[in-house]
């Protein structure tokens, strides 16, 4: 068994070369089959680079066209042509009217026209507004670069077209107004603002072009490129997204050049990349060359084969020579074969050496296309039907499957639920028509999270144009999805609160005018404003400010319809639009915002909990409707503002629908606002004095009346400021300035024996007595005036005690302790309480001047001032009728017992110099004669 | 029984010390010496619009700029912008003019839009023209009027507008711009209503609407903010007068005041400031007045 082994292998042994040039021809088979197919699959990659970046660019454009088209839009919808139509409706002419609309157009546009940048360049050349008989109404810019064709046709919507002959970028933008089409504004913005997306060959990238649809070439302009100016028309026509040689062109300037045509979405323009081979595919061996390389091999397997041949004749020959010239020319035969053998194993080294180097070569490019695949994006190789032969690292990170799981599986095993059947349909559909498809994907993990990819798909074909295999690329575009998502909710919602901002609300009230317009129904805007806001988060501090309003936002929330918008309008402003309420009749569309309206307005009835705060808070609310016919959202916004401001006035916590009388009005209060802001800081308010007496005409003190002589207008009435002062807090400053001047003049009369037995009444509004430090505030004035609390009688209106009763009788209390008196201002006409009456430190019941007026002709006046009375005896309290004017009054109040009384009938309010002057006259009488004749007689 | 009028009569002293304050109009040298110049401005239109700003208020700003002196804004309005001035009270009993009384000198120079009439420069010095200005009639959208045509001859236009009036009301402000009394339209059977709640130009319109009267007039600065803050609301039926200047007013004896302000004016149009003001505060005056502006370029 072993010996015919044995004699096998020595019959081999002299053909071991021929064996191992089979072997190595074997080998070099391999390894340029696998070169072969690396350079095939480079280059579809390359290819399919070249379609993606050609897309890319088609996309730029046409965005940037898109923009043109929406900015022409905008213009088209501005207020200030809304404005010239409705001036133009109402039949003013352009002499005496229309000027001013079109002046304010012409500003806008030419605002547009110097503000508008692209990359640095103007964005326009000229902008114009037609009319709807295509006059041009409105032109700024160049007028060189007017349309020939301007505008004037009934535009259904807005469009571009690029006039190829003057290098052109025009924007058409019909205005609508009511439903009918008005006008249109133009907008043209030159052709070479597009230079910068079209590249150039000066880095080494691909020629491009941008070829209108005649083939006519408008980029690059300065360029020298006749060739494709010829070759224009056929160049256009080529098959958009797939590369294709140039080898049939007449023009020899294009041979050996590959194009690709990528249409722009939108337009009939296309872009069209020119490259050379080697520009694309760059210096790599190419399939042909790689075919050629077996070749070399297979021919040298041959030689190999014909060395043989020879080397067995030489021997042969050699054994006959040695048989006839055995002794002569043995040496010299071995010699020569041997040096034969020598030169011959020489060439063989030197060719397996040039061999080694061309696979070293091979290897490279082999480690290079596999360093593409393991890249940091998520790839996958498909066969035909789509099941994955091969997945890389960054793709079995992404989805949590290993390689094994993948492998044999479709793409089913990772999509996620978000897309239809119908969407994945389309996508195959897209990949078999054109090679390729992407676009935005949802992953499904193995883990069962999903993920947002950009997913490219490329097909990868044989020589015959057949496709072998799929390639999808998974780029991460998590982090653009995240940054759009934040962008679009720093742009248009509210931080604090989450509601909509401004903006959005702007918008979306746009959007409500447009659908009202069709729908010809009503809707309506609300204006909301916290009371009192400023003064929680000047007392509280911004925190709990910000607290309430994202409380006060939910509430508002849950009033409304899903349908209907809330938004954060700044500060404690709220609006609610009702876009839609149903209806085309003012009243019943009235009726249904009022209920809204009301329904915050009980929605705040609660008090807020603000951290360990209970916050009692109401808002004002504003309403206007808004009927189809309204296009202005500054102004419905202005109305709904101003009904807020009157609901403000009317008391707060209420509801006020838009009424253009209030304008005026609130013009007028903001004046007497800053003035008195103004004066208060200079403290030119002053003090008048009305006097109170007993019943025997006794002066014993007087009410102190704030005034303010205005520098311009004169005495303004404490009707016309106080109640600013109330409702914009100036009351505080106010409050302050009049008992620090009060307790100044008690020091000064303490001085003077006729006026040291007098007291001062003066008033004390809610907000003031719920100052935290109001105690303290008191007591330091009177420190600091030297003046004695005991005459000093702090007025309180009965509204004072409508909240939070418990910290005003505790303050009282403190004050009381100190020697000032209480009296109770108004009493009868508002909340009057006997519980609570009970419980407070008072001193004095004030009638008020109301009942007093009407007591001789009006019984239940008459009765309730003798309750009065008998309830203040009841309790201890002296009386006071304030407003007593006629004789007959002051007989009949002094019939129901022994009271005090303040009116015209005793003395008007008086500057303290002629208060001085009255007093001391009471005095010397009184010392004289205590009867009030005596007075009548030296006054009368 | 106790007196009623006891205590009344005591306020007479405590308004002697309003005039102890006054101080005097000053020609050119005096407020260099004085180093403050005093505007006399009405919050009216964008003239002076009381936020501290206004067509007239920069150009009296840059004034005081020129000639070396700080800038003091002292607010009036048209029925006491006069008497502020020259400390006199302006009678006027038909073409008469005569000056009454004395009170306070508020300020040094009026400037706040106002208008070239004959009666107030019987009394006052007037500078180069500052802006065109012309009186329109105005009514609300729904009025049944119908704006007129566009005529080549504006007395024409005049005629018709005057014609529209008809029955109707016409809201209208004495002794300013809009006194009825400048352009004929006193006892003429024009149903006139007086707006006196107020001395402010701006409100003529929003009173119109809250139906003060069926109609107002209206000068073309207001006209042209109006119609943009009115838009829809209102409408122009046409002009009233014929066009008219406005101008900055001085007293009659600072005449060198008035020369500097005017080589002033002159250097401010010459360098195009004037017009970049102008399109500031009225954007749209310049179309109305084209042939004006055309004579400033």
């Amino acid at each position: 068994m072993i010996l015919p082994l044995i004699r096998f292998g020595r019959s081999l042994a002299p053909r071991w070369l021929l064996i191992s040039a089979g072997a190595f021809l074997l080998s070099m088979f391999f390894l340029i089959g696998n070169l072969y197919t690396s350079q095939v699959e480079l280059r579809q990659n390359d290819d399919a680079r070249l379609v993606s970046i050609g897309e890319a660019r088609a996309t730029e454009i046409s965005d940037f066209l898109s923009v043109r088209r929406q900015a022409a839009a905008r213009l088209a919808a501005s207020e200030d042509i809304s404005n010239y139509f409705s001036n133009l409706d109402l039949g003013m002419s352009v002499r005496y009217g229309l000027f001013a609309n079109l002046a304010t157009i012409e500003r806008r546009f030419q605002a547009t026209l110097d503000e508008e940048k692209y990359q640095e360049q103007p964005a326009y050349l000229r902008l114009a507004f037609f009319d709807s008989n295509g006059v041009a109404q409105v032109e700024v810019g160049a007028s060189n670069a007017a349309s020939p064709s301007a505008a004037g046709g009934d535009l259904g919507e807005p469009n571009i077209r690029i006039d190829e002959k003057r290098r052109l970028i025009v924007a058409n933008a019909p205005v609508f107004l009511k439903g009918t089409t008005r006008g249109t504004v133009e907008t043209v913005s030159t052709l070479n603002l597009l230079s910068s997306l079209i590249s150039t060959n000066d880095l080494g990238r691909p020629h491009e072009f941008l070829l209108g649809d005649d083939g006519e070439v408008l980029l690059p302009s300065e360029r020298d490129h006749s060739a494709i100016v010829i070759q224009g028309p056929v160049l256009a026509a080529l098959t958009p997204g797939r590369i294709q040689a140039l080898s049939n062109s007449t023009a020899p300037e294009l041979k050996g050049y590959l194009a690709l045509r990528s249409p722009v979405g939108g337009t009939r323009l296309s872009i069209l990349r020119l490259a050379s081979e080697d520009e694309i595919y760059g210096r790599t061996l190419s399939p042909l060359s790689v075919f050629y390389l077996g070749l070399f091999a297979t021919v040298l397997f041959a030689l190999a084969i014909g060395f043989e041949g020879m080397r067995q004749n030489a021997a042969r020959l050699q054994i006959k020579f040695v048989e006839s010239n055995r002794h002569r020319a043995q040496l010299a035969e071995n010699n020569l074969a041997l040096s034969q053998e020598i030169r011959r194993r020489e060439a063989i080294e030197a060719d397996l050496q040039r061999q080694t180097d061309a696979l070293d070569a091979s290897n490279s490019e082999l480690r290079i296309a596999a360093a593409a695949f393991n890249g940091q994006e998520g790839m996958i190789v498909t066969d035909t039907k789509g099941v994955i032969l091969s997945a890389n690292r960054a793709f079995v990170g992404l989805t949590g499957y290993t390689t094994d799981e993948l492998v044999g599986q479709t793409a089913k095993l990772f999509r996620s639920h978000r897309r239809d059947a119908k969407f994945y349909r389309r996508m195959w559909d897209s990949v078999r028509v054109t090679g390729g498809w992407q676009g935005d994907m949802s992953l499904r993990t193995k883990g069962g999270e999903n993920c947002a990819r950009w997913l490219t798909i490329s097909a990868v074909k044989d020589d015959a144009g057949d496709v072998t295999n799929y390639i999808g690329s998974y780029y991460d575009i998590s982090k653009l999805k995240h940054a759009e998502e934040k962008i679009q909710e720093l742009a248009f919602f509210d931080q604090l609160t989450g509601l909509p901002n401004r903006v959005l609300l702007f918008d979306r009230v746009r959007q409500a005018l447009n659908a009202n317009i069709r729908s010809k129904s009503y809707g309506a805007l609300l204006f909301i404003d916290l009371d009192n806001f400023k003064t929680l988060n000047d007392s509280l501090g911004h925190h709990v400010g910000d607290m309430l309003l994202k409380a006060a936002a939910q509430r508002i929330s849950r009033c409304v319809r899903a349908d209907d918008t809330v938004a954060r309008f700044g500060g404690d402003e709220f609006v609610v639009l009702l876009a839609n309420l149903g209806t085309h009749k003012a009243k019943a569309a009235a009726l249904q915002a009022e209920a809204i309206g009301e329904k915050i307005l009980v929605a705040f009835t609660q008090v807020f909990q603000l951290d360990t705060y209970e916050y009692p808070c109401t808002p004002s609310v504003g309403v206007t409707l808004f009927s189809p016919e309204d296009r202005n959202v500054d102004e419905l916004l202005k109305r709904a503002d101003i009904a807020m401001y009157d609901a403000k006035t009317a008391g707060r916590n209420g509801l006020r629908f838009f009424d253009p009388a209030m304008q005026t009005m609130i013009a007028a209060r903001a004046a007497i606002e800053t003035d008195l802001r103004e004066d208060l800081k200079k403290e030119r308010l002053l003090l008048h004095y009305q006097p109170q007496v007993d019943h025997e005409g006794k002066l014993l003190g007087a009410e102190a009346l704030a005034r303010w002589p205005h520098a311009e207008k004169g005495m303004i009435s404490p009707s016309e400021f106080i109640p600013v002062a109330e409702s914009t807090g100036l009351i505080l400053p106010l409050g302050a300035l009049m008992l620090n001047t009060a307790c100044r003049q008690l020091a000064r009369w303490s001085a003077d024996p006729a006026t040291e037995h007098l007291t001062i009444a003066i008033n004390v509004s809610a907000l003031q007595m719920r100052q935290k430090n109001f105690v303290e505030e008191v007591r330091g004035i009177v420190e600091q005036t030297g003046a004695n609390p005991r005459r000093l009688k702090i007025e309180l209106t009965e509204s004072t005690l409508v909240s939070n009763v418990d910290d005003v009788i505790a303050k009282m209390d403190k004050l009381k302790a100190i020697g000032i008196g209480f009296s109770l201002d108004d009493f009868g006409t508002g909340y009057s309480s006997l519980s609570y009456l009970k419980r407070l430190p008072l001193d004095q019941l004030k009638i008020d001047r109301s009942f007093v007026n009407d007591i001789l002709v009006d019984p239940n006046d008459a009765a309730i001032a003798q309750m009065i009375i008998a309830l203040s005896k009841s309790l201890g309290l002296s009386v006071i009728a304030e407003g007593v004017e006629t004789e007959e009054q002051y007989a009949f109040l002094a019939q129901l017992g022994q009271l005090n009384y303040q009116g015209y009938l005793f003395g008007r309010p008086l500057p303290s110099a002629d208060f001085e002057i009255l007093a001391r006259a009471f005095s010397s009488r009184h010392r004289s004669k205590r009867v009030r004749g005596s007075v009548n007689g030296t006054y009368a | 029984m106790f007196p009623k009028r006891f205590v009344l009569g005591s306020l007479s002293g405590a308004m002697a010390f309003l005039f102890v304050t006054s101080s005097w109009a000053a020609d050119l040298a005096e407020i260099k010496q004085r180093g403050e110049i005093r505007h006399i401005g009405i919050r009216y239109a964008n003239f002076v619009t009381g936020a501290g700003d206004g067509l007239d208020v920069e150009l009296m700003q840059g004034f005081a700029k020129r000639i070396g002196v700080s800038y003091k804004l002292v607010y009036s309005d048209f029925y006491s912008v006069i008497r502020d001035l020259l400390g006199k009270d302006v009678v006027r009993q038909n073409d008469k003019v005569t000056l009454a009384g004395d009170y306070p000198i508020r300020g040094d120079v009026i400037s706040a839009g106002f208008t070239v009439l004959p009666w107030r420069e019987a009394i006052l010095l007037y500078s180069e023209p500052t802006l065109p200005s012309q009186v329109l009639l105005v009514a609300p959208a729904e009025s049944d009027l119908q704006p007129i045509k566009d005529g080549a001859d504006l007395a024409i236009d005049i005629a018709n507008t005057r014609k529209a009036i008809g029955s109707k009301s016409v809201l209208v402000m004495e002794r300013t711009c809009l006194d009825p009394t400048n352009y004929g339209l006193v006892n003429v059977g024009i149903d006139l209503k007086s707006y006196n709640k107020s001395a402010n130009l701006n409100e003529m319109v929003p009173a119109m609407l809250n139906n003060e009267a069926e109609l107002t007039l209206l000068d073309v600065p207001d006209a042209i903010l109006d119609l943009r803050k009115w838009a829809g609301k209102i409408k122009v039926l046409g002009p009233i007068s014929d066009r008219q200047t406005l101008a900055t007013a001085f007293p009659k004896d600072a005449p060198a005041l008035r020369d500097e302000f005017n080589a002033y004016l002159r250097d401010l149009k010459f360098s195009g400031a004037y017009d970049r003001l102008v399109d500031k505060y009225y954007p749209g005056i310049r179309r109305f007045f084209p042939e004006y502006f055309a004579k400033t370029n």
